[in-house]
């Protein structure tokens, strides 16, 4: 009997649908099935959040599964790429171990004693106990704590939920993050700018390693150019990617940054190379700093630094006689002491060379402008002070400031706290000095976490509700500002595997069980659909949502200009409309108006200082466990130079184990190498995880919450990343 | 009629630009479904660095991206007694799966270590250049996604490509050029 390859299939499926196949007939079924169907293709494009950046990709999903999130080219923001963890993040919703439904925790915290809930079940569970305790605090209801985290579209339901709760205690990532070099520049330019690097010709960095922490499109712009065309000069204690890409590295002492700005000030005023032009038009209070900068000579910089005088003073010629030359603004800012003076200091070093508003300079960003999303406010007779109101100078309402936040949380001081509710921030990781995250954990009675995963924070809540992963979800629009501002969506490139709900649906279902002072459903305060939202926001751009669903991202094609600001088409957003080089703002708050150099502490002898840093394959606790990314780096360990190492008797491999001043500690491999300055220690973050939901790194190596003291500085209220002093010992 | 021009693909690879940032592996193995599990030698690209070089501060590292090379005189192709490794006409070398008895002759002949014994699949594996992207004009995942663009891929035949743009205009090398083997990578300088 002959039959047609296709009609024995459709008999097959008959015979399979009676029960009849032997296993062995299925089998062969199936596999005639699949070598004979045309796969079916579908592509999607969304944008990716497994970092700030938000690449827009093309989803490529092959008979409903997702096999690529390949670089969608047109893309401007990503110049058409997509790095490893953009990549990777394509297993993120088919993980086997991540949060699948509601849990209600059944055991002590971290024991890991869960039981699966209903999603009523579950909000009913955390409404119960939260009505309890704002009901024991006399009604306060900011004795409940709000964190949460940018990187998802959504984050803005979270805050209205809060809001219409009635908390101030809003804790967000940047006072983890960039609050100082926000606030630095902003006192000098009015605002925050982007550096122009696809078009400078000499670029300083401290720090900011963009090879290894990829950020969008300065990464690109700044390796993807003619070898050549770009003169970089680096500056970090540790040797990294970026220092391996310089054209000169140069290891400086950690917390000396401002130094060396100082200097550099020093030899272009005092060697007549500044803008005096610009000077004169846009800047007020240049006589006072190059009064102030007399006494930070090179000679005297190369001490503090550990750069020599020469250098300096070649740089600093270099810089202010290069056109199109820029000190990097750099993002990552939470390291040390005088920080934000420190920012303060990077940004007149462009000021004076006149490096803003042309080629090559400081730009400030520009959006894209949406229609906000609009909720009613609700109204409460009596409300309490954020918690830490009194101990930050320039407290950003919906940023708070985690360290100095969880200092007055665990004296309970003005008032206590008794709940923490946590949207995607991994709060035990990311928070230096884990022993205080948990002696504030043990003092609450209610801990909720909504995640993804299973993190640390998820681990050690009293409830988890499961968000829908970032490829199984509608996001509305989000606008990132820039030079080239772009606005990004999220669209689903399948349907939620589990039972988990997309942020405004959880939060509008919490709030079905809590009332406000008027006894009226939170729930009312929610209105419309995300799609719906999504549409009022981009409605001034006729066809924007339709290009949104098709391409991923829309632009009108405004790119900020050179020379708004010179031209007097835009003002300096200071209070004196100038270029602020003395603040009299920062004077009149009781803060030094120009930056005064401290010198950080020496660490001592055997011991070291603990700096943070990043890896291309890692955004901050999120990725270490992903299969694909953790295969490049299974295991994290410290790097330690060989002269220290060979005194301590440390080898690459041993054991080692490092304790801070605070009674921190952790174990972890060493790794011996030259690319460190003998004074100080490093690791990766990431790994080291309490929480057997990412066991690629459970229990293995270690992770920078457990080894950071916790220091804050008080003019932004940054952590301070690099005041950590740890003795290393072999195991 | 004239017979259409066969190509010949290659590779142009700009080291300098490489931030060794693992974006090209891991693209190629989604795009390729190939899963490590763990395994260290089971990767079609990597990134070759000897780690930090020099005493401190004095330091430099150097990355150099690489996989098959796709070799013009192929050891690999030679050495295979069942012609499971193969070399199309446009320059590409192949592995007919089907007819791999998993002899290892062409890893041991290979200068490169280009190529694998796949845990997945129980014959040996490599790089294809992602011939099945290029069947629908695509570039192959590792060329596409890279951030800073280190590879360029394209039609040596072709005089206004640019890969044959850049070699004209730059210096570059070949990987192992004493093995005589030819490899279709070519290395700026």
């Amino acid at each position: 009997m002959s039959v047609s390859r296709r009609t024995f299939l459709g008999g097959a499926a008959g015979l399979g649908a009676l029960g009849l196949a032997s296993s062995t007939g299925l089998r062969f079924v199936r596999r005639a099935t699949a070598s004979d169907r045309p796969a079916e293709t579908r592509y999607i494009n969304s944008s990716c959040a497994i970092c700030t950046s938000k690449c827009v990709f093309r989803g490529q999903v092959v008979n409903g599964v997702i096999k690529r999130l390949e670089p969608e080219p047109d893309f401007p923001k990503s110049r058409g790429m997509m790095c490893a963890r953009g990549n990777a993040g394509a297993w993120t919703p088919y993980d086997p171990d991540r949060v699948k439904y509601p849990m209600i925790r059944t055991g002590k915290r971290g024991e890991g004693k869960w039981r699966k809930a209903s999603w009523e079940e579950a909000c009913r569970y955390i409404a119960d106990k939260t009505n309890q305790v704002v009901a024991e605090e006399g009604g306060n209801r900011a004795c409940i704590g709000f964190a949460s985290s940018e990187g998802t579209y959504q984050e803005h339901y979270w805050n209205q939920f809060r809001m219409v709760f009635g908390s101030p205690n809003s804790l967000r990532h940047p006072t983890l993050c960039l609050s100082s070099v926000i606030r630095g520049f902003q006192s000098v330019f009015g605002t925050y700018p982007s550096a122009d690097v696809r078009n400078a010709r000499y670029l300083i960095m401290a720090g900011a390693d963009r090879a290894e922490a990829i950020f969008t499109p300065d990464t690109i712009d700044i390796f993807n150019r003619p070898v050549g065309s770009c003169k970089l000069i680096y500056l970090d204690p540790r040797f990294t990617r970026t220092a391996a890409k310089a054209d000169k590295w140069l290891p400086i002492k950690p917390g000396t940054d401002m130094a060396f700005a100082l200097a550099l000030m020093h030899v272009i005023i005092g060697e007549g190379l500044h803008d005096r032009d610009f000077i004169d038009k846009y800047c007020t209070g240049f006589a006072e700093l190059a009064e102030h900068v007399k006494q930070y000579s090179p000679q005297w910089a190369e001490a503090e630094t550990g750069i020599a005088a020469a250098d300096i003073i070649e740089i600093a010629r270099e810089f202010a006689t290069t056109p199109n030359a820029v000190f990097y603004p750099g993002r990552r800012s939470s390291w040390q002491g005088d920080e934000v003076q420190t920012r303060r200091a990077i940004a007149m070093v462009n000021a004076i060379v006149g490096a803003f508003d042309q080629p090559g300079g400081l730009i400030p960003n520009i959006g894209i402008p949406l229609n906000s999303y609009f909720y009613e406010p609700a109204w409460y007779s009596e409300t309490q002070p954020r918690l830490e109101q009194e101990d930050v100078t320039f407290l950003n309402p919906r940023d708070g400031s985690w360290i100095a936040w969880r200092d007055r949380a665990i004296k309970g001081d003005p008032y206590r706290i008794r709940g923490l509710f946590v949207y995607k921030q991994n709060v035990v990781d990311s928070v230096p000095d884990r022993n205080k995250t948990f002696e504030l954990f043990d003092q609450l009675d209610i801990i909720v976490c909504v995640d993804t995963f299973m993190s640390d924070t998820a681990w050690y809540a009293d409830v988890i509700l499961p968000e829908s992963n970032y490829l199984e979800r509608f996001d509305p629009p989000y606008l990132l500002s820039g030079i080239e501002p772009v606005v990004v969506i999220r669209q689903p490139l399948i349907d939620p595997l589990y039972d988990t709900k997309p942020c405004f649906e959880i939060v509008r279902e919490l709030a079905e069980y809590f009332e406000d002072e008027d006894g009226e459903l939170l729930s009312s305060y929610f209105e419309g659909t995300v799609e719906e939202h999504a549409e009022d926001s981009v409605s001034a751009y006729p066809g924007a949502l339709d290009q949104l669903r098709e391409k991923g991202f829309f632009t009108t094609g405004a790119k900020a200009g050179y020379g708004d600001y010179r031209s007097g088409k835009k003002n300096i957003a200071t209070a004196s409309g100038k270029i602020e080089l003395y603040s009299e703002d920062l004077a009149g708050r009781g803060i030094e108006p120009l930056p005064v150099f401290r010198a950080p502490e020496d660490p001592g002898e055997n011991r070291f200082r603990f700096v943070v840093g990043r890896h291309a394959i890692h955004t901050h606790s999120m990725t270490a466990a992903f299969p694909e990314l953790n295969w490049h780096m299974p295991e994290n360990a410290v790097w330690i130079n060989p002269v220290p190492a060979a005194k301590l008797g440390i080898k690459t491999g041993d054991l080692v184990v490092m304790q801070n001043r605070t009674g921190g500690e952790v174990k972890i491999k060493a790794l011996v190498t030259e690319g460190i300055r003998p004074d100080c220690v490093f690791f990766a973050h990431g790994y080291g995880s309490l929480s057997p939901g990412k066991p690629l790194v459970y229990n293995k190596g270690a992770t920078q919450a457990a080894i950071l003291e916790s220091h804050f500085e008080p003019i932004s209220g940054n952590a301070l990343m690099h005041e950590t002093i740890v003795e290393i010992r072999r195991a | 009629m004239s017979k259409p021009r066969t190509k010949r693909w290659v590779m142009v690879v700009d080291p300098r630009k490489c931030i060794d940032c693992k974006a090209c592996d891991v693209a190629c193995k989604r795009e390729n479904k190939i899963d490590a599990k763990g395994r260290r030698d089971t990767y079609r690209n990597w990134i070759t660095s000897n780690g930090v070089e020099g005493v401190y501060p004095n330091l430099k590292q150097r990355f150099e991206p690489s996989q098959c090379q796709h070799c013009d005189n192929p050891p690999c192709v030679k050495v295979c007694p069942t012609s499971a490794s193969y070399q199309t006409p446009e320059g590409l070398v192949m592995i007919d799966y089907k007819r791999c008895i998993v002899c290892a002759s062409c890893i041991l002949a290979c200068p490169y270590d280009a190529r694998y014994k796949s845990s997945q699949t129980k014959v040996i594996d490599k790089c294809t250049f992602c011939i099945h992207r290029i069947a629908e004009d695509k570039l192959p995942a590792c060329v596409d996604t890279c951030p800073t663009k280190v590879r360029v891929f394209g039609d040596l035949n072709d005089p206004n490509s640019e890969v044959s743009r850049l070699l004209a205009r730059h210096h570059y090398y070949v990987l192992k050029p004493e093995a005589g083997t030819k490899p279709s990578l070519f290395y700026l300088s």
